[in-house]
């Protein structure tokens, strides 16, 4: 006990320093250095949400300066070319339209592979990867002059519902042409979803204002309207603003 | 004469003076680094602190935008719409061809009755079934196809039958791709 208590007396100077060092690296290790990792977790987080907070009002501030019923208009221009389902009326009057002013006769009309008529059915759609559209062919027959079958092809890739001359042939009985066209027209339907809430809005480039208006100065024989737009949105924060 | 000093505890250390400097310094260095670590520690709390009351103000603006975006839905629904079909349209408009055109040129080639047929196929090769009633006729129709494919208005063009007939008259198909 004596041997102990001189021990004490003599190196007491060092009792702070084998206290405090250890002390400071327990510190430092379970402490600072954790700490300090969180902080820089939080730092890079409110950077990026400082950029979602940016993007959110370049966005929101794209949306107002767009209007709404010029964008409805463009919308319904578009789906008036490639619908949002088969619309076999519209197929229909086109055709015929076109055949009656050409002055050919329509002979037939076939439908092919049509499946059912409600799209949303999973009945047979032929989707073409490399427009990104479902496909309906049909076979128009027509009779006429030679002249008047020019007219009528020509006329067929110029009107705003959106048709494809897949094939034809035709073939002359004296002044009398008869035609079979194979069609083919192209159906899409609108998104049901909107996407990210944080998903940027550009305002239309020059090329889509060109597409658009080469679709308005075509003729337009058949009557699409654009019903049932219920768009949905994925972003949990996001509420459905058509819901009741 | 007896010591004065009847202090019995030694106040002097048994240390040497160099463990003394030692035990000085560390002494020092102890002090100064609990000092530093409190130091930091209050900067890494204080920066913390202010982070984190930032990130909760950004949060908020967060939630009044997207707030705001809701009010905004429909159009925004319009612009996704009319931005995903507009693709489609460009496409489709692209793969049109204007074939009464192209049967347009073909007037230099042959005309009803001399041409009885014209047929295309998905891969967009035509092909003319041509009936004459010479030799002669029926040479001046291919060569006014081979001056086409000079003329790159047709490419590979390519004699598919030719037949005499016992009338003398000759029926001939030929294929090409238009240059469309």
């Amino acid at each position: 006990m004596r041997y102990l208590r001189k021990f004490i007396r003599t190196y007491q100077g060092f009792l702070a320093p084998i206290i405090l060092g250890p002390l400071s690296l327990i510190l430092v290790l379970f402490g600072i250095y954790p700490a300090a990792t969180r902080t820089y977790d939080l730092f890079n987080d409110v950077a990026s949400e400082q950029e979602a907070v940016n993007q959110l009002r370049q966005k929101i501030a794209n949306l107002e300066s767009m209007d709404e019923q010029t964008l409805e208009d463009q919308l319904v221009l578009s789906t008036s070319s490639i619908p949002t389902d088969k619309n076999v009326p519209s197929l229909f009057s086109t055709v015929e339209t076109i055949s009656s002013n050409v002055g050919t006769t329509m002979v037939d009309l076939t439908l092919t592979s049509l499946g059912s008529l409600a799209t949303a059915s999973a009945g047979r759609q032929i989707e073409d990867k490399t427009f990104g559209a479902f496909l309906m062919p049909f076979t128009v027959q027509v009779t006429g002059t030679y002249e008047q079958m020019k007219v009528f092809l020509d006329q067929a890739v110029n009107v705003r519902r959106l048709l494809r001359v897949r094939t034809f042939s035709l073939n002359f009985l004296g002044e009398e042409a008869r035609m079979q066209v194979q069609f083919d027209a192209l159906h899409a339907p609108l998104p049901t979803n909107l996407g990210r809430v944080d998903a940027m809005i550009q305002p239309l480039t020059q090329k889509e204002e060109d597409i658009l208006a080469r679709l308005n100065n075509q003729q337009n024989y058949s009557r699409v309207l654009l019903e049932g737009f219920v768009p949905t949105i994925s972003d949990s924060l996001k509420t459905d603003p058509f819901a009741p | 004469m007896a010591s004065q000093d009847i202090n019995l505890l030694k106040t002097k250390t048994s240390l040497s003076p160099q463990v003394v400097a030692v035990q000085g310094q560390l002494k020092m260095g102890s002090y100064v680094a609990i000092a530093i670590v409190i130091v930091i520690g209050v900067l890494v709390g204080v920066s913390y602190s202010l982070l984190n009351f930032q990130l909760g103000r950004i949060e908020n603006q967060k939630k009044t935008l997207i707030a705001q975006l809701n009010t905004l839905s429909r159009k925004e629904g319009l612009y996704v719409s009319l931005k995903q079909r507009l693709p489609i349209v460009e496409k489709a408009l692209g793969g049109q061809r204007l074939w009464g055109s192209v049967l347009q040129t073909l007037n230099s080639v042959a005309v009803p009755p001399e041409l009885t047929s014209v047929a295309i196929d998905d891969k967009n090769v035509m092909v003319l079934t041509l009936q004459t009633n010479s030799i002669e006729t029926t040479a001046s129709m291919v060569n006014a196809v081979i001056t086409l494919a000079r003329d790159r208005k047709i490419r590979s063009p390519q004699l598919v039958a030719l037949q005499l007939l016992e009338d003398g008259a000759v029926q001939l198909s030929i294929s090409f791709l238009p240059a469309i």
